[in-house]
């Protein structure tokens, strides 16, 4: 009885397991290595500052992995929208407008993310791989106009760089996130699409309405994303958002959540796993890890969370 | 399947275990082994009474010659110093990856940080400044902050100051590439930089290289051509069509990384019998080729000593001892260090005897001991102009 409520839990909670066993056991682990460091204030604070933004772009984006989807788009328009809120900020001096402004146009890459792939019959992939090039080349193009590597708001952003500021929307994002995914149709129908998007449209669901919502909830997340990016460093450039689509996709599966989406995606795989990615990184540095070994320490995490995370029948990797 | 996937997986959580304490016993392990080097070179701990201290290097890099050069040279000073480093990566696009590193770095105990890289600064120094922790700069003009943020980077009492990757009028190296080419014949010449606004001391230095070709063209008889500058990007390097259209070239003045960004480009290309003079220094290529070595490719490199980071070493251990020069400016500087300028063979052979060549310690021109007496804390005497003193004196 015992022996088969074992079994009956890895395999069908294995991902479950696997997010909270993982969390759970780095920070038993980088407790013990770093003497306690792990636990102090100071190490509390950054770790609630370096996961936040990892964390709102993580509940964004566990809408569109649960189809199978995924967006790689993440990091070049969290890097012009950081640029466009310091560029409008700084010129009107209105933060307001400058969120505004970038919240619209956060929106409008959501509808163009979802509906265009549709409309086209292309893989969403694609449409994000154009949207990515788009907004790459905006902002070399912008940097490299400016002329400088790096710029800065004038505007005084200390309020929201704030642990208390960033817990709280850290909080407000996760309320909603978990209503719209637990109790609207939105999250019942993207898992749904992500078992069987067939089905699903047989069953007479329109799937391009719901593709189309889930990804302008996730443009919104992306702008918020942008404003808490700002708020922390009080700069952008050329490179800002860089890696973040990669790091997204990592922290997702050290949450647990499969990347061929389906009925098994839980929003709590998202904050899990970005405060796992987070604590991975701020642990092994902790613990006086070398540079080398911790890339080889991240590689096999990685690999051990996709062996574990992949299902049998589908492919590993998204639509 | 499931089976021999749950089984690989917990194999390889096994081996994550593993290596998480290989990778602290490793530290450890160096950290003796460092000793054990200090005292091989004659560097045993000297009557100073030193205070320890712990200071984070973030490299704008995590591998390539320098890197291991600068590693080596820490390894080798640690013991004699009694300051625990440990180095970690910089972004060099990232100012939110820079802060968390920074962050993660004060968290882990860090005393003092010193950086190579610019991106973040103003919200690494905030944080510094919270965490009572000093910065200062090494391979870095810092000439976006010096530019932009001065007030709130130079003028912050918790940025000591930088020195550079060389000198900060590099002139002279760009006008001996230049006689060089003219005594040797080339005709037909390019130019490439990196980005203006990434390195605008470089192009400075483009900018006085084509002066001094200009010079010589007024009474020439047979002119030099020099096409337009080309822009090497940071990952693809040297733009692939600049070769094709200039067929005839016979000569590269690269202000920015040859042997990384632009040789690849020449092999590619089978270009390879274009002479190139350049910046930076790999320890790969470029001295395999080195003039009379294989392709004789690579005419002259560029690059400045590992041992500069004594600079930044000397100012945070004076300032975490309460200590500081009677001669210390009152205004942050950003200093500069000479360069190993090597344009001939016999200069080749006088760099393969450096640290950064060698990477080893006990080629260190500049040795724990040397570091003790230039600072105030340990040495009454020690001035600040001795300190910069020192930094000219490690070029070829």
């Amino acid at each position: 009885m015992k022996k088969g409520l074992t079994k009956d839990l890895i395999l069908n909670h294995g991902s479950d397991v696997l997010g909270y066993g993982g969390v759970l056991l780095c920070v038993i682990l980088f407790g013990i290595l770093s003497q306690g460091r792990l636990f102090n204030a100071y190490n509390l604070r950054i770790l609630i500052q370096a996961a936040c933004v990892y964390a709102i772009l993580s509940m964004g984006a566990i809408f569109i992995y649960s189809m199978g989807y995924m967006d790689i788009s993440v990091g070049a328009q969290l890097g012009v929208y950081s640029i466009m809120l310091i560029l409008i900020s700084n010129k009107t001096g209105s933060l307001l407008l400058a969120f505004g402004a970038v919240l619209a146009i956060s929106l409008v890459c959501g509808l163009i993310n979802g509906y265009v792939a549709v409309m086209l019959g292309l893989p969403s992939i694609v449409t994000s791989i154009f949207l990515m090039s788009i907004f790459g080349g905006i902002q070399v193009i912008a940097m490299e106009k400016i002329g400088i590597n790096s710029i800065s708001i004038e505007a005084n952003m200390d309020l929201f760089a704030d642990v208390k500021f960033m817990i709280f929307v850290i909080a407000v994002i996760a309320i909603i996130s978990v209503y719209l995914f637990r109790f609207t149709q939105l999250g019942e129908y993207v898992k749904s699409i992500g078992a069987n998007e067939t089905a699903t449209e047989y069953a007479g669901i329109s799937t391009t309405k719901w593709k189309v919502i889930a990804y302008i909830f996730f443009g919104i997340c992306v702008a918020v994303a942008a404003f808490m990016l700002t708020a922390r460093s009080g700069a952008a450039g050329k490179g800002t958002g860089t890696g973040y689509a990669m790091d997204i996709m990592v922290a997702l599966l050290l949450g647990g959540m499969p990347l061929s989406g389906g009925m098994k995606a839980k929003i709590s795989s998202s904050l899990i796993g970005a405060f796992t990615y987070v604590i991975l990184s701020n642990g092994l540095t902790l613990a006086g890890v070398s540079v080398e070994v911790g890339y080889v320490i991240k590689a096999l995490v990685f690999l051990a969370v996709i062996l574990i995370t992949c299902r049998k029948k589908d492919g590993v990797l998204p639509r | 399947m499931i089976n021999f996937k749950k089984l690989a997986a917990l194999g390889l959580a096994v081996v994550m275990g593993v290596s998480v304490l290989a990778g602290c016993g490793a530290d450890a392990d160096s950290s003796a082994k460092a000793d054990g080097d200090a005292k091989e070179a004659g560097t045993e701990k000297t009557s100073v009474e030193t205070k320890h201290h712990k200071i984070s290097v973030g490299l704008y890099t995590d591998h390539g010659r320098s890197v291991e050069a600068i590693n080596a040279y820490l390894d080798g000073i640690d013991d004699v110093i009694d300051v625990e480093f440990n180095t970690f990566v910089l972004s060099t696009y990232d100012e939110n990856a820079n802060l968390t590193a920074v962050q993660n770095e004060i968290s882990a105990g860090a005393e003092g940080i010193i950086m190579t890289a610019d991106m973040g600064t103003e919200a690494i120094l905030k944080e510094c400044e919270s965490a009572n922790v000093y910065v200062a700069g090494f391979l870095n003009d810092y000439n976006m902050s010096f530019y932009t943020a001065n007030e709130a980077v130079f003028g912050n009492e918790y940025f000591l100051g930088s020195v550079i990757d060389g000198p900060l009028d590099n002139k002279g190296y760009a006008e001996a590439v230049a006689a060089d080419v003219i005594e040797n014949g080339y005709k037909h010449v390019g130019v490439a930089t990196f980005p203006d606004w990434a390195y605008p001391l470089q192009q400075d230095l483009a900018n006085a290289f084509i002066a001094k070709i200009d010079e010589y063209n007024e009474t020439a008889e047979e002119k030099i051509e020099v096409y337009e500058i080309a822009e090497v990007d940071f990952g693809t390097g040297l733009p692939a069509t600049y070769f094709t259209d200039h067929s005839d070239m016979d000569c590269l003045f690269s202000v920015a990384a040859g042997a990384s960004l632009v040789y690849p480009q020449m092999v590619s290309d089978n270009r390879t019998n274009i002479a190139l003079y350049t910046t930076g220094f790999e320890a790969t290529e470029d001295i395999e080729n080195f003039r009379s070595s294989g392709n004789g490719t690579f005419k002259s490199i560029c690059c400045s000593a590992p041992e500069a980071i004594a600079y930044p070493v000397c100012l945070i251990i004076d300032k975490l001892n309460g200590t500081t020069y009677s001669d210390l400016p009152a205004e942050k500087e950003r200093v500069d260090c000479a360069a190993y300028q090597i344009i001939s063979d016999d200069e080749m052979e006088q760099m393969k005897k450096t640290l950064y060549y060698t990477a080893d310690y006990k080629d260190a021109a500049i040795t724990g001991e040397d570091i003790l007496s230039m600072c105030a804390s340990y040495n009454p005497d020690a001035t600040y102009e001795e300190l910069k003193a020192k930094l000219l004196d490690l070029g070829i």
